[in-house]
């Protein structure tokens, strides 16, 4: 059997390594890491197919997660969301 | 069933309690009695009880038994919130400008010619005794960030056992409110049921002026905290801990807050 050039060798590692790097690249820039992202994205949103309308957060072992106006929900089965009009708000003064 | 309420300016934002079959005279108290304390507590006048310990740092200052609770509130604030919340920032308010009450404008910031830095932790600032406390000389207290939350809950205990005691946004609901199944309170854009539970929200929002200004200071840097959280509202066993919850969350920012308030809140909502 004849033996394969070592020339052909280095080239075809250094091919591989090549393709390698270029694929870890496209991924990674395709996966880009948000600081300020909510934590675990990929968990709440299987999560929320699970618990209807409102998903369960991404950072609760029970309970409900949801999207209010502009900011991010989770109440725990102890706290009960109604449809009744509120008597007061708690909110910044 | 009557349902009574009443609303009253104090603590430098607007008041309102409710107590269900319980009267007006219990809400005109508990009014009397914020409006009491407030005198008491407040920075903005020289005069008070927390001035006097203000400007007497260095010996024991004898204190009444509401400052005393009060400071002690302090120092469990802190601990709970592994050292974000933080009543020693008096110095850092003053320089940014909040040196007077809200409604009269800030005055000018010297916090980019003063040298602030990470704060000590309270217990090396503040001591607490019985019938006395002593504030280390070049610090002084500010009480505005916890004193709503435990009012709110020394008040629901005033009122009666089915009310609810809303102190500028800290509030507690005791009993079970109108219906029997809970106090319906506006909280992060939907309405929640709150029985026996607490609720504050922390923000930079409400009390901001010029860049970056605002009155949630950051312990570790001194300065006002620079947060990618706006808001947070938190859901807890009390309006104290719910006051010091929401603030720890926001100090902590996005990436952390929910792991804190998922081990320590039954509901919360962020903001940015």
């Amino acid at each position: 059997m004849k033996a394969i050039p070592g020339w052909l060798l280095k080239v075809s590692a250094g091919v591989l390594t090549g393709l390698a790097a270029a694929g870890s690249t496209a991924y990674v820039t395709g996966h880009v890491k948000s600081p300020s992202a909510p934590l675990h994205p990929a968990v709440a949103s299987a999560q929320a197919g699970r618990f209807g309308h409102l998903g369960l957060g991404p950072t609760s072992s029970a309970g409900s997660a949801s999207r209010s106006v502009g900011g991010h929900l989770v109440l725990k089965p102890s706290v009960e969301s109604s449809s009744l009009q509120p008597i007061t708000i708690t909110s910044v003064s | 069933m009557s349902l009574e309420s009443l609303s009253f300016p104090a603590l430098g934002t607007t008041c309102h309690v409710f107590g269900l079959d319980c009267g007006a005279a219990p809400l005109a108290n508990a009014a009397a009695w914020v409006g009491t304390l407030q005198l008491r507590l407040t920075r903005f006048d020289a005069d008070s009880e927390l001035s006097h310990l203000n400007s007497s740092a260095g010996p024991w200052v004898p204190v009444s038994s509401d400052l005393e609770a009060l400071l002690r509130e302090a120092l469990r604030a802190h601990r709970v919130s592994g050292g974000l919340v933080h009543a020693g920032i008096l110095n850092v308010l003053l320089a940014a400008g909040y040196t007077r009450t809200f409604r009269l404008g800030p005055t000018p910031s010297t916090l980019e010619t003063a040298e602030f830095q990470g704060l000590p932790p309270l217990p090396e600032i503040l001591e607490v005794s019985l019938g006395r406390a002593r504030l280390r000389p070049g610090f002084g207290i500010d009480l505005g960030g916890i004193a709503k939350g435990w009012m709110a809950d020394r008040l629901a205990e005033q009122i009666g056992e089915n009310c609810l005691a809303n102190l500028g946004g800290d509030l507690f609901a005791r009993g079970g409110g109108p219906d029997g199944k809970g106090w319906p309170v506006g909280f992060g854009g939907t309405t929640v049921l709150l029985r026996d539970q607490g609720a504050a929200t922390s923000g930079t929002r409400g009390r901001s002026w010029g860049d970056g200004l605002h009155h949630l200071i950051d312990p570790r840097t001194g300065r006002p905290s620079e947060s990618n959280l706006a808001e947070v509202s938190v859901v807890a066993a009390s309006a104290a801990d719910a006051e010091v919850f929401a603030k720890t969350a926001l100090l902590l920012g996005r990436a952390s807050a929910g792991f804190f308030l998922e081990h320590s809140s039954p509901g919360w909502w962020l903001s940015s």
